[in-house]
């Protein structure tokens, strides 16, 4: 599984250097990866079914022109014997089917469609639709992935890169030398992807791999690393050209005051020597002096006059000379060194800005815990006494006085209880969105339902409604223990008198 | 059966609108608390009965989800 990962984010990396279209990726995936298949992730299926069934049927003058000519076509065949329709209506089904699927076609095939299964699976992020996602694409495993295979897919990442962009795949025997897990089947059963030509069945995804076109991406690379050393230039360039001009004012202004051209001799300068320097260069010593300024628009658009300046009226002149104690905003190094970038250092570049490792969605908000909201004194206290809960609250919560042994342990195992109450809550919410919410699973209401089943769990212990062994369910235990608990259920069935329900 | 209610008029209940660390009951942020108040509910709710709504929609979501499933009448949680 984790081969995979490191293919996909692999292929992605060398998809997006080869200027892939996302359509042919898609289908090329979906031929070849049984991990994580981007068609099925995206909207363009189902999306053509439902404009199949609601086009079927229209008489628009653009759908009867279209099936006059299919059916044109169609007589053409039969008649020289290419097409042979036993039943009519198969025929007119056909017909009508052809006839609406372009149209249907087109608006099912959207570049957002498509890209929703990629960034589903995590091969694109949302943001720049560009870079991988590793935390998404791991997510879509069957199994968990331990931290030392997760740092060692990082490890051998640039290598395994390499790969890709000179050959085309990543052959079992790297992934062998490096000590990754071989995949599994359904079954269990281990399986290694064969690299022969000869089966196309389970084989990995891969990109063309013959000398000539790994020539090309190979050069293609090199390329793009030319394009970016020759940017990296023209950067230190620009900057090396605002530094000159800095010093170059700076010095001018000096030499009117008889002083060493050094910035910390400016707050001796007056309005009349700033009124000395011609408009582009005040506009250039207010640019990288006046740390309040936002933009460059907003410096003064004249140089305006020296009596002006003095009678406080805001122009370039009087901005310059306010600004003149402040240090300048230019730093003295380079935005780049040039000499030290080695191909190691370019590859761990790559993997650092190319790949976007960041918690699954939702993460961010679970920082707090139910745990942590039953350590919250005030929170308890405000939920009993909003939910009438006082005679249903184990003593360790309602405890004044400092807790005995028994009640610290007590409370140690509720907290520990309400924390795997709301990993398998979320569980449960994750398996309801996936099959119940199918067009709005990105809805912010499922984030916040996520993020308060916290509160919820801590309820449940406080309320005392949990079944005493839901602990039975552990990370990495068998999924027929997982389901068997999901059967029984969490929570105990029982009735709650004395309650008011006024919502 | 479960029953879980509260007094909407009691001093408590006005924090329903607030964050765990502002002495509310639910996590919330700024961003959710805007999408809450601008949500349309059923009927003319006002801000405050908003986030009533959506403690009790929270709390039967999580009821539902934790009842095993052949006992959840149910089958659409929340």
């Amino acid at each position: 599984m984790v081969r995979s990962a490191a293919y996909d984010i692999g292929c992605v990396l060398t998809y997006l250097v080869l200027h892939l279209q996302l359509a042919i990726l898609c289908q090329f995936r979906q031929k070849n990866v049984d991990d994580v298949i981007t068609g099925d992730l995206a909207r363009v299926f189902n999306n053509l079914k439902a404009l199949i069934e609601k086009y079927l049927g229209d008489d628009s003058a653009g759908t009867k022109m279209m099936k006059k000519k299919i059916e044109a076509a169609m007589k053409t065949l039969e008649d020289i014997g290419d097409l042979k329709m036993s039943k009519a209506n198969h025929k007119k089904a056909l017909l009508d089917f052809l006839a609406i699927l372009p149209l249907a076609a087109t608006k099912a095939a959207t570049v957002e469609h498509i890209q929703h299964g990629f960034i589903q699976n995590g091969m694109i992020d949302r943001e720049t639709k560009r870079f991988p996602v590793l935390a998404n694409i791991l997510g879509t495993f069957t199994r968990d992935v331990l931290i030392k295979e997760l740092e060692m897919l990082l490890d051998a990442f640039p290598d395994l890169l390499e790969q890709v962009n000179k050959y085309g795949r990543i052959p079992e025997e790297v992934f062998d030398h490096y000590g990754f897990a071989r995949d599994v089947t359904p079954n269990g059963d281990e399986y290694s992807r064969p690299d022969s030509v000869r089966q196309t069945h389970m084989r990995r995804a891969e990109f063309l791999s013959s000398e000539f076109q790994a020539g090309l991406r190979l050069q293609d690379i090199e390329e793009k690393k030319m394009a970016v050393q020759a940017k990296r230039l023209k950067d230190n360039m620009m900057h090396q050209q605002h530094l000159d001009t800095n010093a170059a004012i700076v010095k001018k202004l000096c030499d009117k005051i008889g002083k060493d051209a050094d910035e910390s001799h400016l707050k001796d300068c007056r309005l009349k020597h700033f009124a000395q320097l011609n408009s582009p260069e005040l506009k250039a010593f207010i640019r990288y002096h006046d740390d309040s300024l936002r933009y460059v628009k907003d410096i003064p658009t004249t140089k305006g006059s020296l009596e002006e300046a003095t009678r406080g009226l805001r122009n370039r002149i009087l901005v310059a000379y306010q600004c003149r104690n402040k240090p300048s905003k230019l730093d003295e190094g380079l935005p780049h060194n040039l000499d030290e970038v080695g191909d190691d250092d370019e590859a761990a570049i790559q993997l650092d800005d190319l790949v976007i490792v960041h918690t699954v969605d939702g993460d961010d908000d679970e920082v707090v815990s139910p745990s942590e909201l039953l350590s919250n004194q005030s929170w308890i206290q405000s939920v009993v006494k909003l939910f009438c809960l006082e005679e249903y609250t184990p003593s360790c919560f309602k405890s004044e006085a400092p807790l005995n042994a028994q009640q610290k342990k007590e409370l140690t195992e509720l907290q520990t209880k309400a924390d795997i109450l709301v990993k398998m809550l979320r569980q449960r919410l994750k398996e309801h969105v996936k099959i119940r919410a199918i067009s709005r699973r990105d809805h912010w209401v499922w984030k916040l339902s996520r993020k308060n089943l916290a509160v919820v769990a801590a309820y449940m212990i406080l309320a005392g409604h949990t079944k005493s062994r839901i602990a039975c369910i552990k990370e990495g235990g068998s999924l027929k223990i997982y389901w068997r608990c999901l059967l029984l259920g969490l929570i105990q069935t029982v009735t709650l008198p004395n309650l008011q329900v006024k919502m | 059966m479960f029953a879980a209610g509260f007094d909407p008029n009691c001093d408590i209940a006005k924090s329903a609108s607030e964050d765990v660390k502002d002495g509310g009951i639910l996590l919330l942020s700024e961003h959710e608390k805007a999408n809450i108040t601008s949500s349309k509910l059923d009927g003319k709710m006002t801000d405050i009965e908003k986030f009533r709504a959506i403690i009790a929609y929270q709390f039967e979501l999580g009821y539902d989800l934790a009842i095993a499933s052949r006992d959840n009448v149910s089958k659409s949680p929340g």
